[in-house]
């Protein structure tokens, strides 16, 4: 369910008040950046995702019955946008199967994160996370840092819980392959 | 499988315990609202007219009946002012008329004036109420 300042402030917009979209975008738009550039990977690509997506969400906003929390709502247009951007695309070049190949090694990014500052782990997360395959940020992102359920996800995104529990697994494996690289990086560039 | 996916999720949780999204930059929101606002210009503005048709005809009939009812119960000023325009008994004997519809409201001054009283006030509220509800959705 929609909180009460949402709820709010979409029956102004509703009634002609265009200005309180500008709450709603001061609410939500570090969130929907942060989710944007999980997909996109790109700062300006991100920027032209959530600017879109922001203005998507202002013309349907008679679409939204409130029946789900709007946040969710707002999230799923995000994650659409952003996907429709990764399309548009030209195929990449990338060989991100090779990124896989790299030995597992479950205990060594645990190890070494609790040696890493406040700051330095935000860096590590965040560079790790910008490595990660296509929607798999945008699903971490929400699952770790939002809390949703699977089933909320599975609403946000449009994908099948099965579909969820896959691409949660395949994140949570690439995320230790990408941390332990990052580590062992650090570590090189230290010794 | 399992043992590995639970090390996964403690890390995990423990990292993303110290996530902050990043930074969206100002002109996300500048420009975002840039489109919005353009998009509300362009959309033609309605609004609902306070008289609307259906009760246009309501009110030209109301008219009607007011004059209609103040005709008949006194129509000599009416016919004094058509006299003047040039219209004789002959023409446009109101007389009759006026004297038959004089009786049957006749009927109507038995009835208290408290009555009348109260049923005008019922519909001025009601109509004022109404046209201060039109007035805070416009």
């Amino acid at each position: 369910m929609s909180n009460n300042k949402d709820i709010e402030l979409i029956k102004s917009i509703k009634k002609g008040d265009v200005a309180a979209f500008s709450q709603i975008i001061d609410m939500y738009q570090h969130m929907a950046f942060t989710l944007a550039k999980g997909i996109v990977k790109n700062l300006q690509e991100a920027e032209e995702v959530t600017q879109d997506a922001f203005v998507k969400a202002y013309k349907s906003l008679d679409s939204f019955k409130g029946d789900a929390s709007f946040s969710t709502w707002l999230y799923r247009i995000v994650y659409n946008t952003a996907i429709s951007k990764l399309r548009s695309r030209k195929p990449s070049t990338e060989d991100l199967e090779s990124k896989e190949t790299i030995q597992y090694e479950a205990n060594y990014a645990e190890n070494n994160m609790h040696r890493l500052e406040l700051q330095e782990r935000k860096k590590v997360l965040k560079k790790a996370l910008s490595n990660l395959k296509e929607d798999d940020a945008f699903i971490l992102i929400l699952y770790y840092y939002k809390e949703q359920s699977i089933e909320e996800i599975s609403k946000t995104t449009g994908l099948s819980v099965s579909n969820i529990k896959v691409k949660l697994h395949r994140g949570r494996k690439q995320m230790q392959t990408e941390l332990n690289a990052i580590l062992k990086g650090e570590l090189n560039s230290i010794l | 499988m399992k043992k590995i996916n639970n090390d996964d999720d403690k890390l995990l949780k423990e990292l993303f315990r110290d996530f902050t999204p990043e930074e969206a930059p100002a002109s996300i929101r500048q420009n975002a609202m840039n489109r919005v606002l353009h998009d509300w210009v362009q959309e033609p503005q309605t609004y609902q007219p306070l008289i609307n048709k259906q009760n246009r005809w309501w009110i030209i009939t109301a008219a009607i009946a007011i004059l209609a009812i103040s005709f008949l119960v006194d129509a000599s000023v009416i016919q004094q002012y058509l006299g003047d325009l040039g219209f004789t008994s002959k023409q446009l004997n109101l007389g009759s008329i006026n004297k038959s519809f004089s009786q049957f409201f006749a009927v109507f001054t038995k009835i208290p004036s408290l009555v009348y009283f109260v049923v005008a006030g019922i519909v001025f509220l009601l109509g004022l109420d109404k046209i201060l509800n039109r007035l805070a959705n416009l």
